[in-house]
């Protein structure tokens, strides 16, 4: 016990030691001779009205189609990234629960290392944020187009796709695993509902290790209130890897009026900078 | 500088080691919080020599004097292409100031290398560009400078 304690002193008085040595060698290394704390500027940031009533396609379904920005402005910006406009729900009006893991799952996201949290993340690693994470865990615009038969889904980020039939059929029969699953739709009322299974292992349902099993079961929902808007919500069931089911905060998409453009992720930097960091601190791993 | 460095070196392990114990993720985009340390801010002022403008991340190199006059190249990694130029900074911006004097404003990575996550660039024409997301957290809610 007193050896755990040293240790953590030792690891403790480390992190200062880093911090002033950092913080020195970074004044001395500044081209300019000036550390400053200037600010970054004021966020360009504003909502977009409703807009009138969302558009209805022949046979009277709200018209999902259009090219959608996660929050409320309908378009991206980064220096407006921390405002409450860009933002797809106020955590502080409708919460969301954390994962409800079951002990052996929170043990295994919880002994992830930082770093290794950070290489497993798909967007470090590059991987497909597959579903739901297309919408929970996207900062990119995606575009639906609405035909009669089928919702697609179109994602700037990774220039992936899914195509959902809409006419209610089942599930087939042991579908292979997929990074977007396997997805099949019916409206109840003014919402969609699209029911996915059979999803690849691989995602992780957000930014910090929510893995998943092969019996993962998602349910989103999507509906549009107004022209302007698109609400997404969705409810993951998964009974190896958590206690009962989890159903996210209702996340608001707005319109926007650009087109999509091409984001191959590729050749990302950070994933080799964190594995050395981590070779440094952890020791190589194989 | 130099002897600090050599000071340091020996025992680079053990206090990335202490760093790695302590610091628990406050998760931005792409791990920018294990790699940079948003609590510093740095103005870098040199010779914008190249530049990626690719996705992921867009990268840039400038070359700088320290305080020994001695030249040394930095690394900056900015946001993604797209979500830049929907900021409003293209790639114009970068390839008509190649070879120009720039002020870039980062944050410093943690490994102690010359490279940094940046939030601006001064161009030579006086512009300063946004090129990634505010990193730096010191200064409460920011504000001003633009």
């Amino acid at each position: 016990m007193n050896r755990r304690l040293a240790i953590q002193v030792f690891m403790a008085m480390s992190f200062f030691a880093v911090g002033y040595l950092f913080s020195g060698s970074a004044k001395a290394q500044n081209g300019a001779g000036q550390v400053s704390v200037a600010g970054f500027g004021k966020p360009n940031a504003k909502s977009l009205p409703p807009g009138g009533p969302a558009p209805r396609t022949a046979d009277g379904h709200p018209d999902l189609s259009g090219v959608w920005f996660p929050g409320k402005m309908g378009r991206e910006d980064l220096t407006a990234e921390a405002s409450p406009e860009r933002q797809q729900f106020d955590p502080k009006v409708t919460p969301e629960e954390k994962p409800p893991y079951q002990p052996w799952a929170a043990d295994k996201v919880k002994k992830l290392s930082t770093l290794d949290a950070e290489i497993l993340r798909p967007s470090v690693n590059c991987m497909p944020r597959g579903v739901p994470g297309m919408f929970i865990t996207n900062p990119y615009p995606t575009e639906l187009v609405l035909t009669k038969t089928e919702l697609i889904q179109l994602n700037e980020l990774n220039n992936n796709f899914r195509i959902i039939p809409t006419d209610g059929r089942a599930h087939t029969k042991d579908p292979d695993p997929a990074f977007n699953g396997e997805g099949v739709a019916h409206w109840e009322g003014d919402t969609l509902v699209i029911d996915t299974i059979a999803i690849d292992e691989r995602t992780w349902n957000n930014f910090v290790g929510w893995f998943h099993s092969d019996q993962e079961h998602v349910v989103e929902r999507i509906s549009r209130p107004s022209m302007n808007y698109l609400t997404y919500q969705v409810t993951i069931e998964d009974p190896k890897v958590l206690t009962k089911p989890w159903t996210s905060a209702r996340r608001t998409w707005s319109l926007g009026h650009e087109a999509l453009q091409e984001y191959y992720c590729t050749n990302n930097r950070e994933e080799e900078a964190l594995k050395a960091l981590r070779d440094l601190t952890e020791g190589p791993k194989k | 500088m130099k002897a600090m460095l050599k000071g340091i070196l020996p025992f680079a392990p053990l206090l990335l080691l202490g760093l790695a114990a302590n610091v628990r993720p406050v998760f931005a985009h792409h791990g920018f919080q294990a790699e940079y340390d948003g609590s510093k801010v740095l103005y870098i002022t040199g010779t914008l020599t190249k530049f990626e403008w690719e996705n992921p991340h867009a990268y840039f190199w400038v070359e700088a004097k320290d305080d020994s006059g001695k030249v040394i190249t930095w690394v900056f990694e900015g946001a993604s292409p797209i979500a830049v130029k929907r900021t409003g900074t293209v790639r114009a911006d970068f390839t008509a100031n190649v070879g120009k004097s720039v002020t870039v404003r980062a944050i410093p990575g943690r490994d102690g290398t010359t490279k940094g996550a940046a939030e601006t660039i001064k161009l030579a024409d006086g512009r300063e560009v946004v090129v990634g997301g505010k990193r730096f957290s010191g200064e409460g809610k920011g504000g001003g400078e633009n």
